[in-house]
């Protein structure tokens, strides 16, 4: 059509300079035709790469299946490599740690490459962008073509990304894109160094003189302010050091006296109100005798206290032990204490495994040294770190106040970016003393060391081979999500596994404690992304025990139904996923989401959101469900059961997936009670344990259902166990579908709302059966608006504890399926 | 049979094939006859709970339905409907009916601390106005969990739907400021119809009650200032009244600023939230030692409405205030209350009490 226009005269073309030696591409752009073919193809072939962090992640994988269906626009052909894609979709939130293989990886893609950042995480940090391990944007380091805001983007809003990316390819001129200029070499994108935080090599050779200028700059604003008043920004009220009665109960005073009989020291161990001091040089002895005499096999929870201002020690490292025997009994939660000068306590690592990782995030958080644990090294944020975080005389970068609503807001909220006052324009802290080197590498030292590690593991056998070590992960299809294996092989098989978290390390936590009680409710909706509504009530139940409000009938029976409606598609979820890493791509994972999608459809009727609900409040729920919904969510639950069946027959039955996961991952059930593994995993191994029929919470126990076991313990019972458990969850929601009836409409919260809410000083750990086993949420008060401490149990970081035993003496394949089986979310796990 | 479950496995898929079409068919054949499978009523069907088959929605020709309650990022709501890019269009105008009161009741509540409120103030007398100078919103780092909208008395602030907000830049456009956050309120009644004629019908309701309420105080402040006229003839006879007070009783002024703000404290109650009002912002003065009811009041009148404005007033400025009042307030002794309200303004309450401890109403003991 536009041949005769091929040739055009000298004098109506105006080459620039610089395109004197490309004049072919820039005729070529003159002919219409040829532009917009060009264009056309490039705009509707994209393939994407996957670099799906967290929350968003799912949402972009939802966008691929059936229902949004991204391969109407040619832009559906996931993959995890840079090999062939066309542009990235970096979806979730960007920490620290993650940031040097996502600039990586983009490096490694070809020209011309498009990035779309999907999500406020990506686009700015998001919700957690005062976080210390998060990065206020991918824009920092990388160049974003199309931002797609929301806190997660819906699918539909992501296809709209897409399309607005498009867009901007159809309309590139070939003679002004960058890949085709002659003198123009596109260079590659910093990547960032981790070294005591996050180091922007571009930033390095001027870095020391900022630093002595920021240094200078405080000094001398110290001596000059001298007299007059502080700024009244920072003027700010510590929180008060939490104190309660501790007047012990007359149980637990004939616990301690027992125990002090039996360990034949008088001060082995101290009541404390429902709990037991233990003096730390008799700590293990004590943990032996519960673990051994007393029965409490299950190590539920570990975590540490700072009591910065109180008298005595200043840390609190609590335990919270059950037993699986004998599941009747009360939760033992007992203590030690550690001093500020000497943060040391003995490692309970050799009476419950379970402490391997706890008591590392422990060491990583609060600085407490475990003596006796044979890997005390960071674990979720990098060997090279600054500090503490979870200390509370921690400030990070983006710190403000210690406590939230911040006094910058109102009434006088003139808006500044938290980057405009850093003088590194980025979420980044030195300490004082650092000397920043220019000519440090781009290469993290302790990543060479840690596979320098791993395969001096077990280097004495009597057969001689060549020991591999593989990195599986970050950013690895079948990991589900940012998360890292450090496999030590010898020829196919397993010889040790070293789990490596901390990608999506959020502070999910050290937020928590700045956040008011409310406020944390809409932040656990991110920690299982799968299963906001559970996470939510768990919280809601820990709040509650702890301030003791009420909650009306029909309240609970949406909880109910909510919890059991997220646990079916959680677990049909799982099927799906587990059979893409078996090799069978898509199929199952379509079916399992339609199920989801009509689901989330429910949910955001009912709140608002699709993923992050928010639902729950202190006392009930915030908005009522119709009769209308109810019985559409009745027939949810009918079309679930056949989406259940369809699953059933294409899984269960199929010999490929029977060879390839019978006997494979077997661990004893002793072995994973010792490792603190619960849920799914631990009734397909046959122990009979459900916290809905131990401890009931809410109204669990006015329902009748049972509690499938398998005897298996391999990831085919692991496998075959969530069938059965969505089976019966099912059986749990047509009775709360009936008995909702009988209920008052509009009555569905207890106590008064209100937007302060203010909590009695004190303790308190309320846990519930998850999808994927106990979560717990262990609360300190102080009695004011804020949250003393705030901890989640989460089940999929407890449960990894056991991976490396799961997959010792296996194949690579396998892990991958067994590490699969675990089913684990990483904002859960690293949180 | 070897193989048979694989066989059973392919059955499955495909019967989710065929399902479309059968469902079709079924649906073709179900009273009314003949009817379009292609139609609205048809794809919501197929995307309600009991759809089989097909479930792909063609985004963009097709988009789902958005439930009312769903929620992206937050607006604000103003009464003022006239559109921006009409001639008709008065600024003074929307913003003056725009509903927040800049009671920052949605910036303590939010999580991720993304609202910024600068609050407006009487230019004359630094009294606070209860409508926003500026209102922010970083988009980047809102998780849309929609306490704002929750939590506001006003219905001011609300969520949105519009979801397509895909940019090719974020370092303006991100940070939503009051002109991009106002929008009208038949938009919001639009998007949220239920909701909107809730709220509408409790606001007749409140306005009905207010009426009647503010008949009353007239009454009753007419009442009062008859009784207070008849004393002052009766007390002091034709003394001049001082001159540097103002020419409105306090209680007047308090009245008119009740009833001015009444209407959105109504509102408020019969939302169920908490009453928040720039009156109820207002310190109490009354927690200093010394200060009471009355000097409270005499001081608002003065513009000191604050622990802060008030730590920052001179000794002899108060002193002044309370001589040119009338010889009633002779006995108060402002010499403490401005080291008092200083403790109260930093929050140093522990102090505060400690200090009030020590004083005898309100003056040291020496």
């Amino acid at each position: 059509m536009a041949i005769t226009s091929l040739s055009p005269p000298e004098s109506e073309v105006e080459v620039p300079e610089e395109l004197k030696g490309n004049v072919f591409l820039g005729t070529l752009d003159k002919l219409p035709f040829i532009r917009f073919l060009y264009n056309w193809g490039r705009a509707y072939s994209l393939w994407p790469l996957s670099m799906g962090l967290a929350c968003c992640g799912i949402e972009m994988i939802a966008a691929g299946t059936a229902r949004y269906d991204q391969d109407r626009f040619g832009a559906a052909l996931y993959r995890a490599t840079p090999r062939q894609a066309d542009f990235m979709i970096v979806s979730g939130t960007v920490t620290k740690k993650m940031a040097p293989q996502i600039i990586r990886i983009y490096n490694q893609m070809a020209e011309p490459k498009y990035v779309i950042s999907m999500g406020a995480c990506a686009n700015g940090g998001g919700p957690f962008k005062e976080g210390y391990n998060v990065v206020s944007g991918i824009d920092k380091y990388i160049p974003v073509d199309v931002y797609i805001p929301g806190c997660p983007p819906t699918p539909q809003a992501l296809l709209q990304g897409i399309i607005k990316l498009q867009e901007k390819i159809r309309n590139q001129s070939l003679k002004t894109v960058p890949w085709y200029q002659k003198d123009q070499k596109t260079e590659a994108a910093p990547v960032p160094i981790l070294g005591p935080d996050i180091i922007d090599p571009r930033q390095l050779p001027s870095m020391k003189e900022t630093l002595q200028k920021v240094r200078q700059q405080q000094a001398e604003a110290e001596t000059t302010d001298e007299g007059e008043q502080p700024r009244p920004k920072r003027v700010v009220k510590p929180p008060k050091v939490p104190t309660w009665d501790i007047t012990p109960t007359d149980e637990v005073a004939a616990l301690a006296a027992s125990i002090n009989q039996t360990l034949q020291a008088d001060q082995a161990v101290t009541p404390e109100k429902d709990t037991l001091v233990v003096a730390p040089e008799h700590l293990v002895a004590f943990a032996q005798h519960v673990h051994d005499e007393l029965g409490y096999d299950l190590l539920s929870n570990v975590t540490g206290v700072d009591y910065l201002g109180r008298e005595g020690e200043r840390f609190e490292v609590v335990y919270h032990a059950y037993s699986t025997k004998q599941p009747d009994k009360p939760v033992l939660v007992f203590k030690a204490r550690a001093s500020e000068e000497k943060p040391e306590l003995p490692s309970l690592y050799d009476v419950w495994k379970t402490c391997y990782l706890q008591e590392r995030e422990i060491y990583d958080l609060y600085g407490i040294n475990f003596i006796g644990h044979p890997n005390m090294k960071r674990i979720l944020l990098w060997d090279d770190f600054h500090g503490h975080p979870m200390r509370k005389d921690y400030e990070e970068a983006y710190y403000e106040e210690p406590v939230k609503p911040f006094t910058s807001r109102w009434p006088d909220g003139w808006h500044e970016r938290a980057e405009q006052q850093n003088p590194f324009g980025k979420n980044v802290v030195y300490p004082e003393d650092w000397d920043p080197d220019p000519r440090m590498s781009g290469t993290s030292e302790s990543y060479l060391e840690h596979l320098i590690e791993a395969r001096d593991v077990k280097a004495q056998t009597d057969f001689e081979t060549d020991r591999i070590v593989l990195n599986m992960g970050p950013q690895h299809p079948s990991t589900h999500g940012v998360f890292r294996m450090v496999v030590t092989l010898e020829g196919e098989t397993i010889l040790d596994l070293e789990p490596v978290l901390g990608y999506l390390h959020r502070n999910h936590e050290k937020i928590g404690e700045r956040n008011g009680w409310l406020m944390n409710m809409p932040f656990t909706d991110r920690l299982d992304y799968f299963n906001s509504m559970q996470n939510n009530l768990g919280y809601a139940l820990a709040v509650e025990k702890l301030a003791e409000i009420p909650v009306p009938e029909r309240a609970e029976y949406i909880r109910v139904i909510m919890a059991e409606l997220t646990r079916v598609f959680s677990h049909m979820s799982l099927l799906g996923f587990i059979t893409n890493d078996l090799g069978c791509m898509f199929t199952p994972l379509f079916y399992a989401f339609e199920g989801r999608e009509r689901v989330l459809d429910l949910f955001e009727e009912a709140s608002g959101s699709r993923m992050m609900c928010n639902y729950m409040r202190f006392g009930g729920v915030v908005y009522d469900v119709s009769d209308d919904w109810l019985k559409r969510a009745e027939t949810v639950t009918d079309t679930l059961e056949r989406g259940l069946d369809d699953l059933d027959i294409l899984i269960t039955g199929n010999e490929i997936v029977l060879s390839r996961t019978k006997g494979v991952g077997y661990l004893s059930a002793e072995k994973l009670i010792n490792h603190g593994v619960t849920g799914p995993l631990l009734r397909a191994a046959g122990v009979k344990y459900d916290i809905r029929k131990v401890e009931p919470y809410s109204i669990y126990d006015r329902f009748d259902f049972d509690v499938p076991t398998q005897s298996g313990s391999d990831v085919f019972a692991r496998f075959y166990q969530r069938i059965l458990e969505a089976r019966e969850s099912l059986k749990i929601l047509r009775q709360a579908f009936k008995g909702i009836k009988d209920t008052q409409p509009g009555e569905i919260l207890g106590g008064k709302k209100s937007h302060t809410v203010r909590v009695p000083a004190g303790e308190a750990y309320a846990r519930i059966e998850h999808s994927k086993g106990e979560l717990g949420y262990y609360l300190v008060s102080n009695g004011s608006g804020n949250p003393w401490r705030y901890r989640v149990r989460s089940p999929s970081f407890i449960n990894l504890n056991a991976l490396a035993d799961m997959c010792k003496g296996g194949k690579v394949a396998d892990t991958v399926i067994t590490f699969g089986a675990i089913d684990i979310v990483l904002g859960e796990v690293d949180r | 049979m070897f193989g048979w479950g694989v066989v059973k496995g392919l059955g499955v898929t495909l019967r989710n094939f065929v399902n479309t079409y059968t469902d079709d068919v079924k649906y073709w054949f179900s009273p009314p006859f003949l009817k379009s499978i292609g139609d609205e009523q048809a794809f919501a069907r197929r995307q309600g709970p009991e759809g089989a088959g097909l479930f792909t929605v063609e985004y963009p020709e097709v988009k789902l339905k958005l439930p009312e309650n769903f929620r992206v990022l937050p607006f604000l709501v103003t009464d003022y409907e006239v559109p921006k890019d009409s001639p008709d269009f008065d600024r003074a105008k929307w913003l003056e009916q725009n509903r927040c009161t800049s009671c920052g009741i949605c910036a303590k509540v939010c999580p991720p601390q993304c609202i910024w409120i600068v609050r407006s103030s009487d230019p004359e007398t630094g009294k606070p106005i209860p409508q926003p100078a500026e209102f922010y919103i970083d988009m980047d780092i809102c998780m849309n969990c929609g306490y704002c909208a929750e939590f506001c008395p006003f219905d001011a602030i609300k969520m949105d739907h519009d979801f397509e907000l895909s940019d090719y830049e974020r370092k303006v456009g991100h940070i939503h400021n009051l002109e991009r956050l106002l929008k009208p309120a038949s938009y919001y009644a639009s998007i949220r119809p239920t909701w909107y004629a809730q709220e509408e019908e409790a606001r007749r309701a409140a306005e009905e009650e207010k009426r009647r309420k503010e008949e009353e105080k007239k009454r009753l402040a007419a009442e009062k200032a008859a009784s207070k006229a008849a004393k002052h003839e009766v007390g002091d006879g034709d003394k001049p009244k001082p001159a540097a007070k103002p020419k409105r009783t306090p209680e007047e002024i308090k009245a008119q600023r009740e009833a001015m703000l009444a209407k959105k404290r109504e509102r408020a109650e019969q939302d169920g939230g908490e009453v928040a009002s720039p009156v109820t912002k207002l310190d109490d003065l009354t927690r200093i030692e010394g200060i009471g009811a009355q000097i409270a009041g005499l001081f608002q009148e003065a513009g000191i409405i604050t622990f802060a404005q008030l730590a920052a007033t001179e000794v002899s400025k108060l002193k002044q205030i309370l001589t040119e009042a009338g010889p009633q307030f002779q006995l108060a002794d402002p010499s403490t209350w401005p080291e008092q309200a200083k403790l109260a303004a930093t929050g140093k309450w522990e102090e505060f009490e400690a200090l009030q401890d020590k004083l005898k109403g309100g003056r040291r003991d020496e």
